[in-house]
């Protein structure tokens, strides 16, 4: 089973998710994006993240809720940032410039111990090819004009 | 009789193949400028659609029964191996094109246009284009093949004669603007060309700066410059493609009449529907649309003998965009060193021109082996598919014309040839598949495939062409569909 960290990204109302799959052999990760608005999953092959792997510890001691766990975290808060990170410096919590992104799965080794999420119902389910009476009407258009073509074309 | 000819049975069974190849590997279809790969994914219905085919097969001519074991063979090996040998044994008994094309390409067109007409209506019936789909985009595992057996395929000359088929002109460049300027109406909820690249350039002439960016394409940039100052960077940016469609549209028409006399407008007509065109209408990359219309008019004037002409377009070209220039400037050298290979003479237009821009070539070559210009190296076959495949949000991907072309190969003029050959043996070796493909004067030999077809499916054929380059533009911005914008 790989290592991963899902979060969710909050960016004015819309949300997005970001997965980092992470291949402890060969130091390499794959970044999935799955995005319920375009109803799209797609997925790159990147280096480790360093921007949520090994951040500087400093802040004040506070808690973090990651499902049904309870993680022991770092909370720093600069400006208008503010970042929670747990004591194996991985990313927990980051709001900044009205973004917030929020960790929301994950299996990594004092974090928690979940599977992944279904991507594509995560992404949600639009059918493309509905059949309705529109489609009805619209395949009656359609084999009308082909009546029509052929004797319109020669 | 109830019973068909012979040669529309073997016709069926090659139709049946290839909806088992589509279920087997799924419809990728392209909505919103999302491709959404493998809908109707059915690998029972593709069993069920290769033992029908393999049937049809063996009842035509009794020693095809040894396809019918092939295709039972699909419930223990993966049915789209199967379905992929028995298509290319179902190919090799066909002879000549059945009597229902004509109906099945007429019924084609007919939802295809009223897809077109709901769609422009702000209604999207998405059912209605599978038809289309299907030909076109639903098995891209085969263009691969396709291409290939174009370089065989137009190895052996034909002497015969092909009467061009006369259209209107104006049609040609009239759908072109149509295709380049439904993206800028309000049927897109952007109200802006999603394209990725014109940004680039209108950044560039907001705020000019030296660098890869200026280097590759130095003179194309330049000759905007003035434009986009006058009227603005953005509006600059997202007008360039219908300007270039027109410049498009001119060369095309050149070269089609340089090939051969009244061959112009049909050609023209072929480039406003070619991948090419859609390809940069999803990618942007307007500089080397500049570059290779550029180009494709210095092969016309070099086919005319107007050496003069066609040297000084290739250098307009080779400044406006160096990648598309040295594709086809390479395919035009290689063909002046095999026909001096195997004729031992060159003509005198083509001698004047190697000799006038072949430093050139060498010094740019260099400068793309050396790493100045980056081209990727290396042969992956995953790469290689997504690129034919999807890699452009599906407009590469349009089978019936590459089949078209390959059809009309044999008649193309040499030059043209070895430029499409060298090109094609290239994309195993470069990892810019698609660039490679999209480059290529490919509505050349289209157009010739075309007036080589029967009467009867012309016209039914080109108007399929047209509905589908009309769903791709359609297709290439978001919009709102039951109420999400996919």
């Amino acid at each position: 089973m790989l290592y991963f960290l899902g979060y969710e990204v909050v960016t004015n109302g819309s949300i997005t998710y970001v997965f980092y799959l992470l291949n402890f052999t060969n130091h390499s990760s794959v970044l999935i994006t799955v995005d319920p608005t375009t109803h799209t999953v797609l997925n790159y092959s990147t280096a480790w993240p360093i921007s949520i792997l090994a951040l500087q510890l400093t802040g004040t001691p506070s808690n973090y809720v990651l499902g049904n766990n309870n993680v022991p975290a770092i909370e720093s808060v600069e400006g208008n940032t503010i970042i929670v990170i747990s004591y194996n410096h991985v990313l927990l919590e980051e709001v900044s410039h009205g973004q917030t992104t929020r960790l929301v799965y994950a299996n990594f080794p004092g974090l928690a111990n979940e599977s992944p999420p279904d991507f594509w119902s995560l992404a949600g389910h639009v059918d493309l090819l509905p059949f309705n009476l529109l489609t009805a009407l619209g395949i009656l258009a359609g084999l009308q004009l082909y009546l029509v073509l052929r004797r319109v074309i020669r | 009789m109830i019973l068909v000819r012979k040669e529309d049975v073997s016709w069926l069974s090659v139709g049946l193949a290839f909806l088992s190849v589509t279920f087997s590997f799924g419809l990728n279809l392209t909505l919103g400028r999302t491709t959404f790969l493998h809908l109707l994914y059915s690998p029972l219905l593709a069993q069920l659609l290769v033992i029908a085919s393999a049937l049809a097969l063996s009842t035509r001519m009794g020693y095809y029964v040894f396809s019918l074991p092939i295709a039972f063979l699909s419930y223990l090996v993966p049915v789209e191996y199967v379905s992929l040998v028995v298509l290319l044994i179902a190919v090799s008994s066909v002879r000549a094109l059945p009597t229902f094309a004509r109906e099945i390409l007429l019924a084609i067109d007919a939802f295809g246009l009223t897809y077109v007409i709901f769609a422009l209506l702000g209604i999207r019936l998405n059912p209605l284009a599978i038809p289309m789909a299907v030909v076109q985009a639903g098995a891209p595992i085969l263009i691969p093949v396709v291409l290939f057996a174009g370089i065989l395929y137009g190895l052996k000359v034909r002497g015969e004669d092909v009467e061009p088929q006369s259209i209107n002109p104006v049609l040609a460049v009239l759908l072109g603007l149509v295709i380049t300027l439904i993206p800028m109406t309000q049927l897109n909820s952007l109200h802006v060309p999603e394209t990725v690249d014109w940004r680039y350039y209108s950044q560039w002439w907001e705020s000019p700066t030296m660098g890869w960016f200026f280097f590759s394409r130095p003179l194309y940039l330049l000759m905007f410059f003035p434009f986009a100052r006058l009227l603005g960077p953005s509006i600059m940016g997202e007008l360039q493609l219908p300007v270039l469609t027109v410049l498009l549209w001119i060369s095309s028409y050149k070269l089609g009449e340089a090939v051969k006399p009244g061959l112009g407008p049909l050609s023209s007509f072929m480039a406003v529907v070619s991948p090419t065109l859609l390809t940069f209408l999803y990618s942007g990359l307007q500089a080397n649309l500049f570059s290779i219309s550029l180009m494709y008019l210095s092969l016309a004037y070099i086919i005319e003998g107007k050496v003069w002409q066609s040297v000084l377009t290739s250098y307009v070209s080779m400044f406006s965009h160096i990648y598309a220039w040295a594709q086809i400037e390479g395919g035009i050298l290689l063909f002046c060193l095999i026909s001096f290979l195997l004729t031992r003479k060159i003509g005198k237009p083509l001698k004047t021109y190697v000799l006038f821009t072949s430093f050139p070539f060498i010094l740019g070559f260099s400068l793309i082996l050396t790493g100045f210009f980056s081209v990727p190296v290396g042969f992956s076959t995953s790469n290689y598919f997504t690129q034919v495949a999807f890699l452009s949000w599906g407009t590469i991907n349009t089978f019936l014309y590459y089949l078209i072309v390959v059809y009309g190969m044999n008649s193309t003029p040499r030059i043209m040839f070895v430029i499409y050959s060298s090109s094609i043996l290239a994309t195993l070796f470069l990892g810019v598949v698609q660039n490679l493909i999209i480059d290529l004067p490919l509505f050349i030999p289209a157009s010739l495939g075309i007036s080589k077809l029967r009467e009867d499916v012309r016209t039914p054929l080109l108007l399929f062409l047209a509905l589908w380059a009309l769903f791709m533009s359609l297709n290439s911005f978001p919009y709102v569909f039951q109420g999400v914008t996919i």
